[in-house]
């Protein structure tokens, strides 16, 4: 425990620096205002400046990214309280009751209660990081190939068994994303595979490529269907919204705390912050005194979401830099970005590269504080980026999306690419198959191949190395439970359930 | 055949999986709204189209069985230095098809059933995301030509003039400046070199 104060110390003077102060501040402004346009999302956000940070030192590099993921956070919600257009998918449940509330003739209280939710849960995320990041590592550094894999198969069974969308269809895309990161050259053999004799498929697939196309034309498919018409409510955020705010959020402290727990199980499962602040806000809703509120613009019913959405958001950081497993679509992309300076997040990062990880931290700390100075005062004036026709920024995003997608590899294909990758994510979506364990696979699968084939090799081919004693049974046990949970969960309550 | 089938739907039956779930979820009043990324223009309900499920899942279909067939090639067994190259995709291949496969029989079987089921997009959605995609698919293709920074000024331009019925003013000066300060900032303040294409280097000279 002082251990870890003092590696945060340490980290502060790395995060303090007044050039990585001043880039996280550009971070969360740039954040703020990807957050603030529908079409592009925090992953996008990250992925597109990837070919930037290459040339900054590393700290700074990942300060800027993790940076751009904090003021989308904070900053999906502006647009979703004021103009009922959520510019992030985590923002959706804060229309529910913000923007009624906003319209209700308290826009400035709205917004503030948001805006301290999601510091309330970025604080709680934040704190989870420093103590628990620690003994994870510690813990998974114990792991063998065995236990890495078992421990992706329990990331993917919460997908499929406790992710809420069609179980089926979630095992699908996750083959899928897996079937995709094998395309190219085989990592331990060398041989190519599912080129088809093609030159083109021997790169493979790119997953920040995918998470361009996918997230970010995909988004800016579903906004052009639907079409976009802003019709705001101005505002300005005056001590009196402030005063108020505080008060509900004193008020309302099992909506605080139940919001703020939901988000950081749902960022280390991982899920991610879009369902986080759907569960939040159901599960608030359930044991609220006043259900009957919700919708009409209860305080309840926006602290919960958004302090869920920020605490998955910060504590999505804990799987990926202890364990290498992102705790979120956004996440990922960091996690890319960290790789491209040679930097493999995992147990053993924390051992070679701690003064990296503690300013990392302490940046986490800073960046979510500096995001809650900088949106207070000036939400109104992000919230006017959105009078920017769509006509405009659209055409914009796209170019944006194509400079980030090319740039990754320096490939033309890969822009082709992202474009059918934004019509797969635009199916996906419609079709109810889900995005973010798909992604993930793609992030995951070289990973994933390699734990398997040298698991089984120790193991002499038996599958049996997956059950073995101590670590490697019990996650592969819970994972195999967690799978075939929306088949055992009728079975209890056939068992079980009836009586009541 | 009728008793696989029998016997797989009542295993995956999506229904039934689908209210579990949804019984289970708090406040089930989110209808349909139980996904990871679903923004709010998706708050309709899921699982309802069912003819438009019916062609991704046999483009799934035909993606599992071409990986096995690859990964049959390959070597799908255990070869002298452990698992052979095709190990992991077979395996992948094959959940594929069985998954896919699955799909497949409940969206035709609900198909037949209940019919069509909703629209994969609303009317009159098409004509704007063709709007969108055609023309950034032209802007790839003029790239190849003309490099990234010159198309995406045409794209801007087109897109915002023919599309979105805007000024001629703000359109130019958008097309204009837009490209511009990304060629500064990625090309020369960034060293990230992007796409010239054939004529790009001679068109953009300095």
């Amino acid at each position: 425990m002082m251990e870890d104060v003092n590696n945060l110390i340490m980290g502060l003077g790395i995060a303090l620096q007044t050039y990585n102060l001043l880039i996280a501040v550009i971070g969360i402004v740039l954040g703020i205002i990807v957050g603030v346009l529908p079409g592009l999302g925090g992953a996008n956000g990250v992925a597109i400046l990837i070919p930037v940070v290459v040339s900054m030192p590393p700290t700074a590099g990942l300060i800027l990214l993790s940076s751009i993921y904090w003021g989308s956070l904070y900053g999906g919600s502006i647009t979703s309280i004021l103009f009922n257009i959520p510019g992030e998918p985590w923002s959706v449940a804060a229309t529910f009751d913000g923007y009624p509330m906003a319209k209700g003739g308290r826009p400035g209280k709205a917004l503030v209660l948001s805006f301290f939710s999601h510091g309330v849960g970025a604080l709680f995320g934040v704190v989870l990081l420093t103590f628990f990041a620690p003994l994870i590592a510690e813990f998974a550094l114990k792991f063998g190939p065995a236990e890495v894999f078992a421990v992706m198969m329990l990331t993917f069974s919460a997908f499929v068994g406790l992710g809420g969308k069609s179980p089926l269809k979630t095992v699908v895309a996750i083959l899928f994303g897996f079937i995709l990161a094998a395309v190219g050259m085989d990592i331990v053999s060398g041989q190519l595979r599912m080129t088809y004799g093609t030159v083109v498929l021997m790169g493979g697939f790119n997953f920040i490529v995918a998470v361009i196309g996918l997230f970010g034309l995909g988004e800016i498919f579903l906004t052009v269907e639907e079409g976009l018409k802003v019709e705001g409510i101005s505002t300005r955020i005056g001590m009196k919204d402030i005063k108020d705010a505080l008060k509900d959020l004193i008020r309302y402290p099992k909506a605080l705390i139940m919001g703020t727990l939901i988000g950081a199980w749902m960022g280390f499962k991982p899920g991610g912050a879009t369902p986080a602040s759907f569960m939040a806000y159901g599960f608030t809703k359930q044991a609220s005194r006043n259900p009957n509120e919700f919708g009409k613009g209860s305080s309840e019913g926006i602290i919960a979401p958004e302090s869920a959405a920020q605490a998955a958001g910060t504590s999505a950081t804990l799987p990926m830099i202890t364990l290498g497993i992102p705790g979120s679509p956004t996440m990922a992309v960091i996690m890319g970005g960290l790789m491209i300076f040679g930097l493999q997040p995992g147990p053993m990062l924390f051992k070679e590269h701690a003064e990296f990880v503690w300013g990392f931290i302490a940046s986490c700390w800073v960046g979510n504080l500096l995001g809650l100075v900088l949106i207070l005062p000036f939400a109104p004036l992000f919230a006017a980026v959105l009078k920017v026709r769509f006509a405009i920024f659209m055409p914009i995003i796209i170019y944006v999306c194509a400079i980030g997608a090319y740039a990754v590899n320096n490939r033309v294909i890969d822009v082709y690419y992202m474009l059918i990758f934004g019509v797969l994510g635009y199916l996906f979506k419609k079709l109810d198959y889900p995005i973010a364990p798909m992604v993930l696979a793609l992030v995951l699968g070289d990973m994933a191949e390699q734990a398997m084939r040298q698991a089984l090799i120790i193991g002499q081919g038996s599958p049996m190395v997956f059950f073995s004693l101590p670590l490697a049974l019990p996650l592969m046990v819970a994972a195999l439970i967690i799978f075939f949970w929306p088949v055992i969960a009728p079975m209890k309550a056939k068992l079980f359930g009836k009586k009541v | 055949m009728k008793v696989l089938h029998g016997l797989l739907r009542s295993i995956f039956n999506p229904r039934r999986i689908i209210t579990q779930v949804v019984d289970r979820l708090p406040n089930g009043g989110l209808k349909g709204e139980r996904s990871q990324t679903d923004p709010f223009w998706s708050l309709k309900e899921g699982g309802s189209m069912r003819k438009a499920d019916i062609v991704p899942a046999l483009l799934f279909l035909l993606v599992g069985i071409a990986v096995v067939i690859d990964s049959v090639n390959l070597g799908f067994m255990w070869g002298r230095t452990g698992p052979e190259t095709g190990f992991f995709p077979f395996y992948l291949g094959a959940g594929m098809i069985i998954g896919s496969l699955i799909v497949l029989f409940n969206a035709v079987n609900l198909y037949r059933k209940q019919g069509a089921g909703k629209r994969l997009m609303p009317e009159g959605a098409l004509r704007p995301i063709l709007w969108v995609i055609i023309p950034s698919a032209a802007m790839v293709l003029i790239t190849e030509l003309v490099g990234l920074h010159i198309a995406a000024a045409l794209y801007l331009g087109f897109y915002m003039r023919a599309v979105g019925k805007i000024g001629w003013t703000t359109t130019l000066l958008i097309s204009i400046i837009a490209p511009l300060s990304l060629y500064i900032t990625f090309d020369k303040l960034f060293l990230v070199p992007l796409p010239q294409g054939l004529w790009g280097g001679y068109l953009l000279r300095f």
